[in-house]
């Protein structure tokens, strides 16, 4: 009996974790407010049990209409549960933090598969120094090599990693798989059910959705009154059809639209938690939503973990948020051996892309204020000038010009060879110098040489050679 | 007293659940193991570890995959430079301590070589006050990006992970030659790697580049530049063949011939030479056509005698698109765990390719999508340049 009074002040702490957890929601991007219900939630039962806030992922395709499984009395969780979370990166709380979200193919759901494809997968960035975001979807048919099988639909991985029963299970080698795809390392996960998803748009009052033109949805389930047609123009979509709108393929691009179709609702699910009268209403229903999508998501994503990520994400507006799809630009159609339809991808657009959301900004880029002089002259870096040309003169004259920039120049005189292309060697990592002298020298990067020697006595090497000779120095 | 309880009773189920778990995966990779499946094995073994340092039998089988993993990579060069321990620093601002202290533990780990060190290290330096010494820590960030970036490459099999860093890298200044020169090869077995199984004569394309340049790139499975090559060689040298076009998948066999001998592709090879200089039926010539030269008359070099190697079929069959029993290397119709390729490839030694043997479960049924349409004509193609050579090294001029 006990156990279902809480004291007053676990309601509190309940609803102030809530509260907290509401907020990353708000800023991360939509699909993490399911996440953070369900952590804060989470936390009030397994406080009863003595457990840590650690989230529980079965391992088992979750079948919906499952009842909670954090209770105290229940034993019947898959006895691999605990340990089936992949083991990722984690986050240190202070740089780039990256999600996966799953979501499985709806007919290995509906038909009750032992394991399923992954019919969505979104990649969420946040990094808190810059407050900024980024969202990129990879489509189902994306042709990459998963680890420890061969090349295979990217959708496959969820599947191959749950049917294989590997640590980590299916959330394990999807991760795995897009990290090696991207190169870039995944913090956390979240597989979100059909069923959660909607129960929770329907909570939140549906979401507000600018359709750009006319199209026809399928709802979840039979009958004739599933299909629906959505005129262009902005409407609210109630749970159910937001979903029917998100996994909607029947347009002239397929895959690609739906991969936008769904950020759009993503950030739909965003600006409504946002909005000033659904936060207090998702808090009043917390209770009631977290007993419908407790079974519905599953993460290895902490409850200490979320609130900081609340508290981060809530920062970031919307203009900071990029997006991208790896869309018929990025890929090559083709077929698999088993012919079918499959998205080759263009290495190199690809890594545009990822280096676009992932890469123009964070705690890993560049910092270093002013024009690209002025970063030279920051670093200080302590610099030998030799004449490699077959101009006398060259060597003083740029020597003198780099001084009235502020540069270090610690030796001039003349390389012990000519040299027919200007050559640069850097002993201790002098990027802007470097950047500088590429820049007004017109060095290519095969003379730019590094050559780590933190204890030389000079930083960076300049070998001016004939084509240097053309150069004018203002 | 009642919370007490169930709290142990579920600490003991926990704790009791993980040992059978721990148990399970072990057995798995050990069944792994006996199978070939190396990667999955090691995948499996790290996990036991990782949950039980001490679980019997899991280090030393770790170490078996391992060693059939990447027995074939470049051993990771050992720092030379000797630690040198972070000096403290007299400071006359107290708060600005920890900073400090932060920046000397990252310079420390970048004298050790220590890239994560010095990355993670600064990336909570920034997190607490990104203006802290900022050029010094864009120095540092951008020589361990720079350095882990070339590690994860050559020595990780971490391709897209060593390129991304490159990438963040030179966001602070311009890559050098040599980090050039391994992104280049990292990105031309990225292309490669997107057509492999889908469209062999392009992988061949992109994978005689990488391996001429760097054949023992690997790419984190345990497969290397090199074999990658071969074994796309022949897959193509099958679509060849299964299109009638006995010349050419001849041509594609004798190539992965000569960078591994291997006696069911040997013998593929002749099966394909055969096809593509068949004998004639007739095995002497008939007056009208050695009396009666014509300009339109075919020379078909037509041997005396009439091979009849027991392997082969009769010499008046049609040549069919169908191959020898023994030649399916790559690559499968399925998805199959993969298995690594044989790390010191040898002149003499007939393993077999990299084949994926082991059949996973069933997948779900998926119909192909029939409104794609294929147009794998890579664009790409004319831009990509590489010179083969050997390994950069770092040089003067």
């Amino acid at each position: 009996m006990t156990l279902k009074t809480p004291p007053l002040i676990k309601i509190w702490l309940v609803r102030l974790l809530l509260l907290a957890g509401m907020l990353v929601v708000a800023t991360l991007i939509g699909f993490c407010t399911y996440l953070v219900v369900r952590l804060v939630m989470g936390a009030n039962s397994q406080a009863f049990v003595g457990q840590g806030p650690q989230i529980v992922a079965p391992t088992s395709i979750p079948q919906p209409g499952i009842t909670d499984s954090s209770l105290p009395t229940k034993t019947s969780e898959p006895a691999v549960a605990p340990l089936s979370q992949p083991t990722l990166t984690p986050w240190d709380g202070a740089g780039r933090v990256t999600m996966l979200i799953l979501g499985l193919d709806y007919r290995d759901w509906e038909q009750g598969s032992q394991a399923s494809r992954s019919d969505t997968m979104i990649l969420l960035t946040l990094d808190p120094l810059t407050r900024t975001a980024g969202i990129l979807s990879i489509p189902r048919d994306t042709w990459v090599a998963i680890p420890g099988f061969t090349h295979a639909k990217i959708n496959t991985a969820y599947y191959l990693g749950e049917a294989h029963k590997l640590p980590g299970g299916g959330p394990g080698l999807a991760v795995k798989t897009v990290e090696q795809f991207l190169g870039v390392p995944i913090n956390y996960y979240a597989q979100i059910d059909f069923d959660a998803f909607v129960r929770f748009i329907d909570e939140i009052g549906g979401v507000k959705i600018n359709v750009p033109a006319e199209i026809t949805i399928d709802l979840l389930g039979d009958g004739a009154n599933t299909i629906k047609t959505l005129k262009p123009g902005p409407q609210v979509l109630p749970g159910e059809w937001a979903l029917a709108y998100a996994r909607n393929r029947k347009t002239s691009e397929g895959d690609f639209d739906r991969a936008r179709r769904q950020q759009q609702v993503v950030l739909a699910i965003r600006n409504r938690i946002l909005s000033l009268e659904a936060l207090p209403l998702l808090i009043q229903k917390a209770p009631v939503l977290y007993q419908e999508l407790a079974t519905g998501i599953h993460t290895n994503m902490s409850l200490e973990q979320a609130i900081r990520l609340a508290l981060l994400a809530q920062q970031v507006p919307e203009g900071n948020i990029k997006q991208g799809v790896l869309g018929k630009e990025y890929i090559i159609f083709g077929r698999s051996p088993d012919n079918l339809s499959i998205n080759i991808p263009i290495p190199d657009k690809v890594n545009l892309l990822r280096d676009e959301i992932f890469a123009t900004s964070g705690a890993l880029g560049p910092l270093t204020p002013g024009s690209p002089s002025e970063q030279m002259a920051a670093e200080v870096a302590r610099m030998a000038v030799y004449n490699g040309s077959r101009d006398p003169d060259l060597g003083e004259r740029f020597a003198r010009y780099m001084s009235e920039q502020s540069a270090q120049i610690s030796q001039v005189g003349e390389a012990q060879q000519r040299y027919t292309l200007t050559t640069l060697i850097d002993h201790s990592g002098n990027p802007y110098t470097i950047k500088y002298l590429a820049s007004l020298l017109g060095v290519r990067p095969s003379r730019i040489i590094l050559d780590y020697a933190p204890e030389n006595r000079l930083s960076v090497e300049v070998y001016l050679g004939y084509d240097a000779e053309g150069i004018s120095l203002p | 007293m009642g919370f007490s309880s169930v709290a142990q009773t579920n600490q003991r189920q926990a704790n009791l659940d993980k040992m059978v778990a721990i148990s399970e995966q072990y057995q798995l990779a050990v069944e792994d193991l006996t199978a070939g499946r190396y990667e999955i094995a090691r995948q499996r073994l790290e996990w036991v570890l990782s949950q039980d340092p001490n679980f019997p039998g899991a280090s030393q089988r770790l170490i078996e995959a391992l060693a059939i993993l990447y027995a074939t990579a470049t051993p990771t060069p050992i720092p030379t430079e000797t630690p040198v321990p972070a000096t403290a620093t007299l400071t006359t601002t107290p708060d600005l301590q920890p900073f400090q202290d932060l920046l000397d533990s990252a310079h420390a780990h970048l004298v050790e070589g220590d890239w994560n060190g010095v990355i993670d290290t600064l990336i909570n330096l920034r997190g607490m006050d990104p203006a802290y010494q900022v050029v010094q820590v864009d120095r540092m960030l951008y020589l361990a990006l720079r350095q882990r970036g070339v590690d994860k490459i050559l020595h990780q099999g971490d391709l897209e992970g060593g390129s991304y860093d490159l990438a963040l890298a030179e966001r602070f200044g311009p890559l050098d030659a040599e980090a050039n020169n391994v992104r280049e090869w990292a990105r031309i077995y990225q292309y490669g790697s997107a057509f492999w199984g889908a469209d062999p004569k392009t992988a061949v394309y992109y994978f005689s580049q990488v391996a001429a340049a760097a054949p023992y790139l690997n790419d984190g499975t345990g497969w290397t530049a090199i074999e990658r090559y071969r074994a796309v060689l022949i897959q193509y040298g099958d679509k060849l063949a299964s299109q009638g076009d006995w010349c050419n998948a001849e041509q594609q066999y004798r190539l992965a011939l000569s960078i591994r001998v291997d006696q069911a592709v040997s013998t593929t090879a002749d099966y394909a030479a055969y096809q593509c200089n068949p004998p004639t039926a007739t095995p002497t010539l008939t007056p009208t056509v050695t009396m009666t030269p014509t300009p339109t008359i075919t020379e078909t070099p037509a041997p005396s005698w009439t091979p009849e190697p027991s392997n082969l079929p009769p010499a008046t069959e049609t040549p069919a698109p169908s191959m020898p029993a023994t030649v399916s290397p790559l690559p499968s119709e399925t998805i199959l765990p993969s298995q690594p390729v044989n790390p010191s490839p040898s002149p003499t030694e007939t393993t077999p390719p990299p084949v994926e043997t082991p059949t996973p479960p069933a997948m779900p049924s998926e119909t192909p999508i029939v409104t794609a349409t294929p147009t794998p004509t890579p664009t790409e193609t004319a831009t990509v340049e590489i010179t083969p050579g050997p390994p950069p090294t770092k040089k003067k001029p």
